[in-house]
């Protein structure tokens, strides 16, 4: 059984079989119960929301991120129940997802929220005009640097926009700690003019 | 957008184009079009085993249940509909000139007709066209242009599905990653295997929603009509171009998806 603060929202047909009028909302592949239509609705409305309002507490953010931040304050939700309202959040266009690169040249899904997304390619252009003059940077500079006194989490943030650096082309990271200026391919395609 | 050429940007296109559409059997046939400029709208995202694409929120689709509103599809299961692909090109002499352009799109860099492109899949077969260099731990590829239009005149199909495997992401035994900024690329990949008669199925991070697009290679063809996989809507607005034709029997194809009568 899993429930959080508004109501229980389940994922077995069998948990609500029993329960007259219960309710039923399917997210994807997913099929969440309730013990009402109108309650269950609700329920995933404000699971939405608070997605909404935790990505949007922080620059950036990931899938497994999002959910731990939705679980700190739900501790007994599902995690079936959190990914799929997650997906519908993302499916409504209500977050954003961008793509990322990591030191092992493999695709990363960074979250944000829509109106933190300037913001964060702000952010990416800093970086690469820093690393245009410094070269290179290790992530824990970047943090120092775009987040100063910012606690647990900023870390994870410089290194998001450092991944979307190298995914645009406009960087490379050395290895997972350490992120360096992209090639400018000078010597193969010519100086420009 | 399909034209006789193949896909082109509809903001390439001007005011009035003529593309490549299918008529009220089925068969590919072409028609003139109005292209007019709208405001931003907030695009959706529809996906198949077949094809993908963004889409107008006001734009009709053709599906197995009929004409369907594109902004509905993400309120409703999108498996319970069938979309038809219709991938092929007719001619490939501008191949060339449409190739590089959407290479462009993912260079590194380019200069007087010389691009340099990353390689990222170390299982893939490398073009044996193009010459490729390693920096600081990270493979690329360079590509002049004369030697791509040689190659593609000779099998455009071939040298396009090589250098599409080789720049994009793997993910797994022949599956290839695209994110979605890479979709015209894979439109073209797609076109590529439909002419060649090559197996293949497209898969999504979620029903719901996805970053990427994998495309794996395999024995089955896509059916003439496929369920959706995914749907779902763009954070952000984006440009619109309003498509008009003046044919009931006749439908023009976008990424593989044909409208529906009423607009694009």
């Amino acid at each position: 059984m899993n429930r959080n603060s508004d109501m229980r929202v389940f994922t077995r047909h069998g948990d609500v079989a029993g329960i007259p009028g219960y309710g039923q909302v399917r997210l994807g592949g997913v099929l969440l119960y309730g013990e009402s239509q109108d309650a269950l609705e609700s329920t995933v409305d404000t699971l939405r929301v608070a997605f909404q309002r935790l990505v949007r507490a922080v620059p950036s953010a990931d899938r497994t991120s999002a959910i731990a931040m939705l679980h700190a304050e739900r501790k007994d939700l599902d995690r079936r129940v959190s990914a799929a309202v997650l997906g519908s959040a993302l499916q409504q266009g209500s977050l954003c997802a961008l793509c990322g690169e990591d030191e092992k040249a493999q695709l990363r899904m960074i979250l944000c929220a829509p109106e933190r997304r300037a913001a964060f390619e702000e952010h990416v252009g800093r970086l690469v005009a820093s690393l245009q003059s410094d070269g290179d940077a290790l992530i824990r500079d970047v943090r120092d640097s775009f987040f100063p006194g910012a606690g647990s989490g900023a870390w994870t943030w410089s290194w998001h926009i450092a991944a979307r650096a190298v995914f645009l082309g406009r960087a490379i990271f050395l290895d997972r700690f350490r992120v360096a200026v992209g090639e400018d391919f000078r010597d193969v395609v010519g100086a420009p003019g | 957008m399909l034209t006789q050429h193949g896909w082109a940007f509809a903001g390439t296109l001007g005011s009035e184009a003529t593309l490549v559409g299918v008529d009220r059997s089925g068969r590919a046939a072409r028609a003139t079009v109005l292209l007019e400029r709208k405001g931003k709208v907030r695009p959706v995202f529809i996906g198949t085993r077949a094809t993908c694409c963004w889409l107008a929120p006001e734009a009709r689709i053709v599906a197995d249940a009929g004409s369907v509103s594109v902004a509905d599809l993400v309120n409703v299961d999108v498996r319970d509909l069938r979309f038809e692909a219709h991938l092929q090109v007719e001619e490939v002499s501008e191949l060339p000139a449409s190739l590089w352009r959407t290479l462009l799109t993912v260079a590194q860099t380019e200069r007087a007709g010389t691009m340099v492109l990353p390689l990222r899949n170390r299982a893939a077969s490398l073009p044996t066209w193009a010459h490729s260099f390693e920096r600081r731990g990270r493979r690329y590829l360079v590509v002049r242009r004369d030697n791509l239009a040689t190659e593609l005149e000779q099998d455009w199909r071939d040298s396009w599905l090589t250098l599409c495997r080789s720049i994009h992401y793997p993910a797994g035994e022949d599956k290839v990653r695209f994110p979605l900024a890479s979709l015209e690329l894979l439109t073209w990949a797609l076109s590529a295997m439909s002419a060649s008669r090559i197996g293949y199925s497209l898969s999504f991070d979620t029903l719901q929603f996805s970053w990427y697009v994998d495309l794996k290679l395999q024995q089955r063809t896509p059916l003439p009509v496929e369920r959706g996989a995914c749907a779902f809507t763009h954070t952000h607005d984006e440009q619109a171009i309003r498509v008009w034709w003046d044919s009931s029997s006749w439908c023009p194809v976008i990424s593989g998806f044909v409208m529906a009568p009423g607009g694009a």
